[in-house]
């Protein structure tokens, strides 16, 4: 892996890697599942996509596919990306790292009720 | 108004990272904008996208610049070769490659002009040869 920090996994480059592991996306279309996948919270600019995007194709983590006819504007330019095996076991370790401070924040009673 | 200043804000970030993903940013920005009608939410569009460019143009030109002074090694044992990523170089490669370039210029042009100054050497070897065979 090149010398990106990608640990642990910035927030908007893990909300990539979750929008991602469902199915392969454009950059529009990665924001709209970030969008949605955070209940309207997270709202991805261009630059902080596409940055993020960048290390993570860089990371190995993603990786472009060839252009397909999208639902959404049938436009053939877009780049679509998908989710690699490397970066599905890093969100997946990501996803243990969060449970674990979860389980940490219940124990001392930070958190109460059922989050998870 | 929109694209102008928006193409202007495109400018601003590094030229690897916009010959990447400069047009995939354009369509972004286009579908951002079909959402949103009328002129005062455009504004707010535009103002988000200064915001975001801000946020994310420090770290961009970071990763950026450690890409360019990253090296590879390739082979192992006692002969190694790194390779330096091409990319921008710093200003001081750029100064020397201009001074030395200057340089060779000005030897060639004297080379043309005079070309036999630079043999005195020579003649003064040869003579010496002659006296030598008289």
């Amino acid at each position: 892996m090149p010398k990106t920090k990608l640990t642990p996994l910035p927030q908007a480059a893990f909300q990539i890697l979750l929008a991602l592991a469902g199915e392969d996306l454009h950059g529009y279309g990665i924001m709209l599942r970030v969008l949605d996948q955070s209940e309207g919270k997270i709202k991805l600019g261009p630059g902080t996509l596409y940055s993020s995007i960048q290390s993570l194709a860089e990371g190995g983590l993603i990786e472009e596919i060839e252009a397909k006819k999208s639902s959404y504007s049938g436009d053939e330019r877009r780049k679509y990306y998908r989710l690699t095996s490397q970066g599905r076991s890093l969100a997946r370790e990501e996803a243990q790292r969060l449970a674990e401070l979860l389980k940490t924040a219940r124990k001392y009673n930070i958190l109460r009720g059922d989050y998870v | 108004m929109f694209d102008p200043v928006l193409r202007s804000l495109l400018r601003l970030y590094p030229r690897a990272f916009r010959d990447q993903y400069c047009e995939e940013m354009l369509l972004f920005v286009r579908d951002r904008r079909n959402e949103n009608d009328g002129a005062p939410r455009q504004v707010f569009l535009l103002l988000e996208f200064v915001w975001d460019l801000t946020i994310a143009l420090p770290g961009i030109y970071l990763r950026d610049r450690r890409r360019f002074s990253e090296c590879s090694e390739i082979g192992s044992g006692p002969i190694t070769f790194r390779l330096v990523e091409a990319g921008r170089p710093s200003y001081w490669v750029v100064l020397a490659s201009i001074i030395l370039s200057l340089g060779l210029l000005h030897s060639i042009r004297s080379l043309h002009h005079c070309p036999g100054e630079g043999t005195n050497n020579g003649s003064a070897i040869s003579m010496e040869s002659s006296s030598l065979r008289k």
